[in-house]
């Protein structure tokens, strides 16, 4: 349209002077009052042209210009060398000055020829004040082929915008303008075309303090360092070869946040434009993040469309990816706040609905800062896919940490289809002197939830590395179990079958196992524990709670443990009816359990019973049902007042403990428990 | 006394039975107390001490109208009982995420007082302003509406799983909304009827 406009104007001048057809005079002058040519409407035209030892010069103002509806009014124009010939004119070291309501005041140097016969027109300008910034012009035309080139020097973003949007009114500048771009930008744009076609451009752009954002501000840039070269050509296509370089600055595009003054980033690409079928190829792309990940790539759109990615990710180091790249997408995820460490490698191919990933992994180390798991020297190859052809998967570690439970080295082998991996040979997980078995292990992915489960077989470990590994009191014994069927969807993972639990010469069998949000904010358990034939002489020396001997059944049920905390339970010990043996219990033992049952004790007399060591029984237990942080205790038969823990009989001596506090509250149970274990012992006067 | 003996069993039954169908309703004034005491301790001095107004139209009192006289009337008999039916707040979990939430509060406080971060009608927050939010920070922020979602989720779950009644937690979810707005500090941002207020 510019292009056009000075064309006119170059155009309407020329006709004006040859139809006015000047004589060789020393100086002539020439007034209109009002000038009215196609498009073009002069008024108080006054041209003077005089001839000195430098040639013709031209003197021209105007007090208004109007061309295709643009006014400029206080016209001037001088034109220190002028030579003018029969389809010929040319002005040399000009000066235009005029005031354009958009444009505002401008004066500037001007040169032009223009020769109607060949067609040939060219047009300098030097410079035209724009947008805060300078713009020089040079534009040849050659009948409709033209060429321009456009030098700018720290043109405002938002003023650039905001003049065309003036200039071109029925172009659609919005697209850019919601992008509110800020920032100066200066630089080069070799532009060349045939009518309104633009055949080629070469532009070089620095831009200094560049800024962007769109309305939500989640995609936004500040302060952006940049340097972009573009080279381009049309035939038929467009050939397009473009590289960005960032250097200083910050972006974030929801979720990611790039500080480009840590991580320069350089990008560079070719790309293939078909205006016919609207499709892009990019190829050749590489994306460069200095100190982060090295990474080239080819895409494919048609209308708009994303058909095909492709992305191959040189050997990069996982910290820093893990920071910039991954840890913005794992907000409220386990893997939210961790440490990472380690090389990856990989290939991503994208088309609509299907996928392929295909990972290296060097020696990755990934630790979560809370504790909670950790894995180290991960090495392998992890692969995805949505299609049908398998990928294998290949891993192996040195060590996996869920919480305090170390899981030696062990590799995992897999096939990967349909969204889904499965293991192709049974998973052998060593834990402390046993392990876990696990068979069948299925993984399927959906958009709507994952779920996985596996058949699992736990191999005898002794309780003794058990309990030290957790900073539980010592035990012996073993954990055992097989377990049908691990299950995880909604995130809850469900156990069936029974783990064994062989200690203090009886069993525990935990069942009905139920984990919920393991790694949420509040990890909820759920079980139920049958216990049996316990043998009560090694339960009380591993609590250091005195002596009993005896045998001792009992439950817990409908266990609930919130944050690996018991918070609910109903928990029932008692005496075995079918092993009587031989029932005893000590002097200590009594009066820590007296202590347990809130000092409400039982003891016939102090005075009387400190001479004896240990005392009979006929039967002992207690119960307590938690709920709310409150224990409701019971114990074995009520008494008037209270209920018996220890009910006395076979030969004398023999004691009677009695409770009295049916609701203990469950924070002093604890402590008390612990007064016990921590006690040397009960002085009885 | 044998006829009296069974007439107070039939009773007792009759108001064990009552108690069973009081017992399913929600204790919306002990609910608010108790939601006011987490928030007061959460939030520190930015609590804004709103008191709670009494829900005037409970449940239970438009039941009664459909109830025989007899019903009513041991309704109101054991309605004591269920006045004083109590939200506990005391498990060590809670107890926990309370003392998290506490924490992070110093690190929310700004944002809420900036209008980057508002609260929702649900009981949650929200990025409400990003461009509030140093493009730097913007993760930061994100990090920690997910954890603060998190642990307000699992606290209105543990609060109903703790009271016996796991069914209760969308009712602790809707009281909680309540009183964090009325408790919000001014100047801080809310959704209201889905669109945004300021105290």
């Amino acid at each position: 349209m510019l292009f056009r406009n000075s064309q006119l104007i170059v155009t309407a001048l020329f006709l004006l002077l040859v139809s006015f057809s000047v004589a060789a005079i020393e100086s002539a002058r020439l007034q209109f009052g009002s000038l009215q040519y196609a498009d073009i409407d002069l008024s108080q035209l006054d041209i003077t042209f005089s001839l000195d030892k430098n040639g013709l010069a031209m003197q021209a103002t105007a007090d208004k210009f109007v061309l295709a509806n643009h006014q400029l009014t206080n016209l001037s124009l001088q034109c220190q060398q002028f030579k003018i010939a029969t389809k010929f004119w040319q002005c040399r070291q000009g000066q235009l000055a005029f005031t354009h309501k958009t444009l505002g005041q401008q004066q500037f140097k001007l040169s032009f020829t223009a020769n109607t016969d060949t067609k040939d027109y060219q047009l300098e300008i030097d410079p035209l004040m724009i947008a805060n910034g300078q713009l020089q012009v040079s534009l040849q035309l050659n009948d409709n082929k033209w060429q321009t080139t456009l030098k700018s020097q720290h043109l405002d973003a938002s003023e650039l915008i905001v003049l065309l949007m003036q200039l071109l009114p029925d172009r659609n500048f919005s697209a850019i303008k919601d992008w509110q771009p800020q920032g100066a930008i200066s630089g080069t744009a070799d532009l060349s075309g045939r009518g309104a076609q633009l055949n080629a451009a070469d532009i070089q752009l620095t831009s200094a303090d560049f800024g962007f954002s769109d309305e939500s501000g989640n995609h936004v840039g500040e302060t952006l360092d940049m340097a972009l070269a573009v080279n381009a050509a049309y035939q038929h296509d467009w050939q397009l070869q473009a590289t960005v370089a960032v250097n200083n600055g910050q972006s974030y595009w929801a979720p990611v946040f790039l500080d480009f003054q840590q991580t320069p980033v350089q990008l560079s690409l070719k790309a293939l434009f078909q205006p016919e079928s609207q499709r892009w190829q990019l190829k050749d792309i590489k994306f460069q993040q200095q100190g982060v990940l090295s990474a080239t790539g080819a895409v494919q759109l048609d209308q708009k469309q994303l058909q095909k990615i492709e992305v191959v990710i040189q050997p990069s180091p996982l910290s820093a990816i893990y920071q910039w790249w991954l840890q913005p997408f794992a907000a409220g995820t386990a893997v939210a706040k961790a440490t990472a460490s380690g090389q990856i490698a990989g290939k991503l191919d994208w088309q609509p609905d299907q996928l392929q990933l295909d990972v290296d992994l060097q020696q990755l180390t990934i630790s979560d800062n809370a504790g909670r798991f950790a894995i180290d020297g991960l090495d392998g190859q992890f692969a995805w896919t949505s299609g049908q052809t398998k990928m294998p998967v290949n891993l192996r570690w040195q060590q996996i940490n869920f919480g305090a439970l170390p899981i030696g080295a062990s590799s995992l082998q897999a096939d990967v289809a349909n969204n889904q991996l499965a293991l192709t040979q049974e998973l052998d997980l060593p834990l402390l002197d046993g392990g876990l078995q696990i068979s069948d292990f299925n993984y399927q992915y959906a958009a709507a939830g994952s779920h996985w489960q596996f058949e699992g077989l736990l191999k005898p470990l002794s309780m003794q590395a058990l309990t030290n590994a957790l900073g539980w009191p010592e035990m012996d014994g073993k954990l055992s179990g097989v377990i049908p069927r691990v299950s995880y969807q909604d995130q809850q993972i469900d156990i069936d079958g029974a783990l064994q639990v062989k200690v203090f010469d009886g069993t525990a069998i935990i069942k009905d196992l139920q984990l919920q949000s393991p790694f949420g904010s509040l990890p909820q358990l759920r079980a139920n524990i049958d216990i049996q034939q316990i043998d009560l002489e090694q339960l009380t020396r591993t609590f250091d709670f005195g002596k009993i001997s005896g045998r001792l059944d009992g439950s817990i049920s409908d266990l609930r443990l919130s944050d690996w905390q018991p918070v609910q339970f109903d928990a029932r010990f008692a005496t075995s009816e079918n092993n009587p043996g031989k029932r005893r219990i000590s002097q200590r033992a009594v009066d820590n359990l007296s202590q347990i049952g809130g000092g409400a004790s039982g003891l016939m007399s102090r005075s009387f019973l400190r001479f004896f060591e240990d005392f009979s029984y006929n039967k002992l237990g207690i119960r307590c049902q938690l709920n709310n942080e409150v224990c409701h205790m019971s114990g074995i038969e009520e008494d008037e007042q209270g209920y018996y823990i220890v009910k006395g009989g076979g030969l004398p001596p023999w004691i009677n403990v009695i409770g009295y506090t049916r609701r203990v509250d469950w924070p002093d149970l604890l402590t008390r428990l612990q007064a016990v274990k921590n006690s040397d012992g009960p002085i009885i006067e | 006394m044998r006829l009296f003996s069974s007439f107070t069993s039939i009773t007792t039954m009759l108001l064990l039975a009552s108690c069973v169908t009081i017992n399913i309703y929600f204790p919306e004034a002990a609910a608010e107390k108790a939601a006011d005491r987490i928030i007061e301790d959460v939030w520190g001095e930015d609590a804004a001490n709103t008191p709670a107004t009494p829900s005037e139209n409970e449940p239970q009192s438009q039941l009664n109208k459909h109830l025989p006289v007899a019903m009513q009337l041991l309704n109101w008999l054991v309605s004591p009982a269920q006045a004083q039916a109590d939200i506990n707040i005391n498990s060590p979990a809670i107890t926990a995420l309370q003392a998290k939430m506490k924490a992070r509060h110093e690190q929310l406080q700004p944002f809420y007082q900036s209008g980057a971060i508002g609260l929702t009608q649900d009981g949650l927050v929200t990025l409400r302003d990003a461009k509030a939010v140093a493009l730097k920070d913007r993760n930061v922020v994100n990090t920690l509406i997910a954890e603060e979602n998190q642990d307000r989720k699992a606290l209105y779950a543990e609060i109903a799983r703790a009271n016996g009644h796991p069914e209760w937690q969308n009712d602790i979810q809707e009281t909680f909304a309540r009183r964090w707005i009325s408790n919000a500090a001014k100047g801080w941002w809310y959704q209201q009827n889905g669109s945004w207020q300021q105290k």
